[in-house]
């Protein structure tokens, strides 16, 4: 019994230190290659960032470049931190999330062309960060409503729905005019507290939650209105539609490549390579490549490399 | 006698001062106008008013329904379902806090009652197990001596078993208010409200004081908590 024990114990402890070496091994491995020049691909953890990220790995190893997949990383403050400091060589940024979240302003900016000015002025002079050219998408906040719900109602507009709001008109399914928003969108100026007063109506309460169930919050009746981002592709899947900002209201949100000046240096091609892809990335797109992704469940690197061989970046 | 009164006071007046002067101090030196409106007064108690509403409301049924639970388990005629129901709980226990409030979003939608309710269920598991486990673990022979002195089943559970089974119990409570306190902080996720709403929008925004500001008052809340409970046990043993 006893032998039993001492075998069995000896058997758990063998296959802890082999686990150990192993681990240790796959560590080692990792830090040996990244000695070469790579470039290593962050992006944030959602949909979007992950195909951008994707096409940036395949165009530039098509032009053989080795790169590190370490899409999917975090949030923005964590990928920015990485890319300071070394870890990530080069992400996908959004012009306005840059002027609020990372440069601190607290002003936000509703010109394309103007916010990508600021931004990319003060965050090489502050953090030697360049910003290759932005896209023509605009993955800014939008205002959603069940398709159904906005044609029995007419809304077309935002100045609709205030106006339907302020009318008393009934609301739909839950029976509340209430938003659905993430967390920054309740607070910022450019946000909920803002559209408010630009539009001059109220919603009744407004639930902040993580952006990700938003959609579907609004498509199972939970909320009659909700906020969403532009290019996600589940607005044409659920059968939503985004209210039209007359007022011109939401601030802009084109996004761009940024790496380290010194990356930069070392490999000035990247800026050839990357700059037409920018160029091409137009909101339809990439919401259908947002939407394959999200709803027909293919892989986001597979998406990506379509795309780059449809518009001919890759052969 | 009295002295010690006092002394009971001294520990949670410090924590309510404490999270007083934070919430003064930023509120007064608020570092840019985002940090402002997010830290504004009625803000800041919006927060933490729903915060201790979404832990006692779900602490209180969790400890009524885990208790009689557990005494209604672990009669000796529900004994065989007292323990699969309790090898289910253990599997429970396993479910992250935020797969548990995942899971009830996608049954049952958003909002601040959805909260509690995914709260409750989840505090409900460990004071339940600890109640059976004390329960069924008092000895045999005491059991038996009891029976013998005459006394009737009801006398046996209310003053032989449950008290013998109370640190054990408490100890439950207490691993559920410390499960209660990180899962509430998460309720924002799915439309709940409480201090989780300052932190997760001092990340996005990247405003450390925000972000400081709600998990302070969280802490804050949670040591208060676990005091008054500590404090609850002591005098009901004094009682007892």
């Amino acid at each position: 019994m006893i032998a039993k024990r001492i075998l069995t114990l000896s058997v758990v402890m063998l296959m802890l230190v082999s686990l150990v070496f192993v681990i240790g091994c796959e560590a080692e491995e990792v830090e040996e290659e990244a000695v070469d020049i790579e470039i290593v691909v962050g992006s944030k953890e959602y949909t979007e960032q992950l195909i951008l990220g994707q096409i940036a790995i395949h165009a530039l190893e098509y032009h053989g470049i080795p790169t590190v997949d370490e899409t999917g990383l975090g949030g923005t403050s964590m990928v920015r931190d990485a890319l300071e400091a070394g870890d990530v060589d080069l992400y996908w940024e959004y012009t306005g999330t840059a002027l609020i979240t990372i440069l601190g302003f607290d002003e936000a900016i509703t010109d394309s062309q103007e916010c990508y000015e600021v931004v990319k002025e003060t965050d090489l002079e502050q953090n030697q960060i360049v910003w290759l050219d932005y896209t023509p998408f605009n993955n800014t906040y939008t205002i959603m409503m069940r398709q159904a719900d906005a044609d029995e109602l007419g809304i077309e507009t935002i100045s609709d729905l205030a106006e339907a709001i302020n009318e008393g008109v009934e609301a739909p399914e839950p029976g509340t005019w209430n938003l659905a928003s993430d967390h920054e969108y309740t607070i910022r100026d450019d946000g909920y507290p803002g559209l408010q007063e630009m539009y001059a109506f109220e919603f009744e309460e407004a639930f902040p939650m993580d952006a990700g169930i938003v959609y579907d919050s609004l498509k199972e009746g939970d909320v009659s209105v909700s906020m969403g981002y532009a290019t996600d592709g589940r607005i044409a899947a659920y059968d939503l539609v985004n209210l039209e900002d007359d007022k011109g209201f939401h601030p802009v949100y084109n996004c761009a490549p940024t790496l380290r000046e010194e990356t930069l240096e070392q490999l000035p091609e990247i800026e050839e390579i990357l700059n037409p892809i920018a160029h091409a990335l137009d909101t339809e797109s990439m919401s259908a490549m947002n939407m394959q992704v999200d709803i027909d469940g293919d892989l986001p690197s597979e998406v990506a490399e379509e795309w780059l061989l449809k518009e001919g970046f890759i052969e | 006698m009295k002295n010690l009164n006092v002394m009971d006071f001294i520990l949670p007046l410090f924590l309510i001062a404490v999270g007083a002067i934070i919430i003064i101090y930023v509120e007064i030196n608020p570092t840019d106008s985002l940090v402002a409106r997010m830290l504004s007064y009625s803000n800041m108690f919006k927060a933490l008013r729903e915060h201790l509403l979404l832990m006692l409301v779900s602490m209180i049924g969790a400890i009524i329904v885990g208790v009689l639970g557990g005494i209604l388990l672990s009669r000796p005629k529900l004994y065989y379902l007292g323990r699969i129901v309790e090898n289910i709980i253990n599997l429970g226990q396993t479910v992250p806090p935020l797969a548990i409030l995942a899971l009830f979003f996608v049954i049952m939608g958003i909002g601040f009652r959805m909260a509690v309710f995914a709260l409750f269920i989840y505090s409900i598991l460990p004071i339940l197990r600890n109640t059976f486990a004390g329960i069924i673990h008092v000895q045999p022979s005491v059991i038996e001596s009891a029976k013998g002195m005459g006394m009737t089943p009801f006398r046996i559970l209310t003053r032989i078993e449950l008290p013998l089974a109370f640190p054990i119990t408490v100890a439950g409570i207490r691993t559920a208010v410390v499960i209660n306190v990180g899962t509430a902080a998460m309720a924002t996720f799915i439309g709940g409200g409480g201090l989780g709403d300052l932190i997760v929008a001092g990340i996005s925004l990247g405003r450390d004081m925000v972000i400081f500001t709600g998990a302070s008052l969280a802490a804050l809340t949670a040591i208060l908590l676990d005091y008054i409970i500590g404090q609850v046990e002591k005098g009901l043993v004094k009682w007892s």
